[in-house]
């Protein structure tokens, strides 16, 4: 078990390091990880890969303080009130809040996912082939929100990344397709080659041709033992702010929505709740760091528990953690809690463990991560791609693998350069298999396409499913309406 | 997105086109086993069906695309008194992007030759030398000198000692 916590550990570290500067997101991290572990054991590789995921969620909040760039969505919200704190000489205590609340918030996270998880695993197991089919479409409509506005690129870029998902020999006839007659593609294109390529060679990329050339960081430093929670502060304050953990997992929970709505919920509940915070929200109110803190943290728990329980990903830092778990063999989705349960469990243990060390890591290193957001972007620029070659080639030894990648790196940068996201391709490559099989299976199943649909009806489970589709839709829209997301 | 970045013809042309291949290839895939070996498109256990369903559904958008796309360009057209900076930019940009797409094939031509020790070092320090605009030539040789001396033996220690990664 300490072999197993060590490596959660320097998963932690890198998640952190990464989280912390902005370019450097939490799913490029995790997409760069994700190919280290290849040739791991499978418990090993679990512990570093959720190392990784819970310290880059809490990097984003130093760079947000520091900075006022998150470095990560979820951290969107702690700028709020973390920089306007920082710029009133209180930065040691805001990232004191900031990183005590995300322990809370990490904490209460696990508990939801423990108590859950097996209550909707057990309903889970009931499933059929067109209720996993309508589960993947649910898992699709993430597109919505990944969109960022422009609902029509968004869906072409999923479908793009279905059709790059097909590419090699057909799951269910084994018939190729796409392969144009060259070898190279007869075993098809790993998804995780994908995502290093759309995620960080993209990023290089978008570095390379912005103008600025690093960030400006205006402290020296912060005095550790400032960041130990200051619980005399924390007294004055209303308790309301705990009300941010239920709602970020409850978020987290919902397909399509992650830490970052998580945290812009509730810190947009908070501010209509307290009355009488402890300065206005937006001018270095604590609650309104602790709010999004506490609440992103939390909503990591909800999304683990539709991601292990349902087989769907809450958002791309979640898609890309499936597809590691698929890597590594884990098979997440209606069910994992029959065949999988004990590993449910070590889940929520390397969870609890990355959350305590993310605290810790966070308060002994944030000076050092400080000094990190000062490396210049030459250096970046250089060592980014290498890491992204390593990743890719690690998969599976194969140099087409690095090819693949670099193209996949310009594709993301001129889609995200046209407008374009990125973000839906990957969930398309991630999840457009197990559409395209529980789709084709049910067809069979049913013998018609008009037996197909009425059965989506019929179904009870299949029904309320739909429903909530629709519903889980609905919201994604009406969240963008009032700007939530 | 904002808007000079929306004013940029190349990059979505250029993204417009690559949807168009995979459009392409998706039809000449599905039309050769449809009428060469004969694979049903609309039976029950059809091999095509779900691929046609992409095809559909890409075809529609990219028309929907192409008709906002050629509405944007005439209208970019009628008002192009002020492209001259934007395309400098646009061309200063994509030059970057080129340079940068030559110096990372050349290092994948040469990786398997010189593996990943000297090949990654001669890389790095093209990249940074390339990059770095803000010191002068001499400075940023012995920066980026030291800066590849220094990183590459630790990528190699971490990855290749401790993570057992095989390199290239």
């Amino acid at each position: 078990m300490i072999t197993l916590l060590l490596y959660n550990l320097v998963g932690v570290i890198v998640g952190l390091v990464m989280g912390a500067m902005p370019g450097l997101t939490v799913t490029m991290t995790a997409a760069l990880v994700v190919s280290l572990t290849f040739g791991w054991p499978m418990v090993e590789a679990l512990s570093f890969i959720i190392g990784a995921f819970c310290g880059g969620v809490l990097g984003g909040a130093i760079s947000a303080i520091t900075i006022n760039i998150p470095g990560t969505a979820a951290a969107v919200a702690t700028t709020f009130d973390g920089f306007p704190l920082k710029q009133r000489g209180e930065a040691d205590t805001a990232l004191g809040f900031a990183l005590f609340s995300s322990l809370v918030g990490g904490l209460f996270g696990v508990l939801f996912f423990v108590i859950l998880g097996p209550i909707i695993g057990k309903y889970a197991l009931r499933f059929g082939a067109q209720e996993y089919f309508v589960l993947t479409v649910w898992g699709l409509t993430l597109v919505a929100v990944l969109s960022k506005g422009n609902f029509r690129r968004g869906l072409m870029s999923a479908v793009i990344g279905i059709f790059i998902g097909m590419i090699g020999m057909d799951p269910i006839t084994g018939l190729m397709r796409f392969t144009m007659g060259a070898p190279i593609f007869s075993g098809g294109i790993h998804y995780v080659v994908a995502m290093i390529g759309l995620f960080g060679m993209k990023e290089v990329f978008v570095q390379l041709t912005t103008k600025k050339s690093g960030f400006r960081i205006d402290i020296e430093g912060y005095k550790i033992s400032k960041l130990l929670p200051r619980f005399d502060l924390l007294r004055k304050l209303d308790l309301r702010w705990l009300i941010s953990a239920p709602i970020g997992a409850i978020v987290g929970l919902l397909p399509g929505t992650g830490g970052d709505v998580g945290a812009l919920v509730s810190y947009g509940f908070l501010k209509n709740v307290i009355k009488k915070p402890s300065r206005p929200f937006g001018e270095g109110a604590y609650e309104g760091v602790i709010a999004p803190e506490v609440a992103n943290k939390a909503a990591v728990g909800g999304a683990l528990t539709t991601m292990l329980t349902l087989g769907i990903p809450g958002d791309s830092v979640t898609a890309v953690i499936l597809g590691a778990f698929y890597l590594h063999g884990l098979l997440p989705g209606p069910t994992f809690m029959l065949t999988e349960k004990s590993y449910f469990y070590l889940i929520a243990i390397f969870v609890v463990a990355g959350m305590i060390f993310s605290y810790f890591i966070g308060i002994i290193g944030s000076n050092a991560m400080i000094k990190m957001l000062n490396l210049p972007k030459w250096y970046l620029i250089a060592f980014i791609p290498v890491l992204c070659i390593v990743g890719s080639f690690a998969l599976q030894n194969k140099l087409t693998d690095v090819l693949f990648m670099f193209i996949f790196g310009l594709i993301g940068y001129f889609f995200e350069k046209s407008n374009y996201p990125v973000s839906p391709m990957i969930l398309g490559i991630i999840l457009g298999p197990m559409v395209e099989i529980n789709f084709r299976q049910a067809l069979i199943i049913t013998g018609s396409f008009q037996s197909l649909f009425i059965s989506f009806f019929t179904r009870p489970i299949c029904l309320i499913l739909i429903i909530l589709v629709a519903v889980s839709f609905l919201l994604q829209g009406k969240m963008k309406e009032t700007k939530v997301i | 997105m904002n808007n000079n970045q929306e004013n940029r013809i190349v990059y979505r042309v250029s993204s417009l086109l690559f949807v168009a291949l995979v459009i392409l290839i998706i039809y000449f895939d599905i039309s050769r086993k449809y009428f060469q070996q004969g694979i049903q498109l609309f039976s029950v256990d059809s091999p095509l069906i779900f691929p046609f369903l992409v095809f559909l559904i890409l075809l529609i958008g990219f028309i929907f695309e192409l008709r906002t796309e050629i509405k944007k360009i005439l209208k970019q057209y009628s008002h192009s008194g002020k492209q001259d900076t934007k395309n400098m930019t646009q061309t200063k940009e994509l030059l970057d992007i080129i340079v940068f797409t030559v110096i990372s094939m050349i290092y994948i031509y040469l990786l398997p030759k010189f593996h990943f020790i000297i090949a990654t070092s001669l890389y790095m320090f093209c990249i940074m030398v390339v990059v770095n605009e803000s010191d002068k030539f001499g400075y940023k040789l012995v920066k980026s000198l030291l800066a590849t001396a220094v990183t590459i033996p630790i990528i190699y220690f971490i990855f290749y000692g401790i993570f057992t990664v095989i390199l290239p």
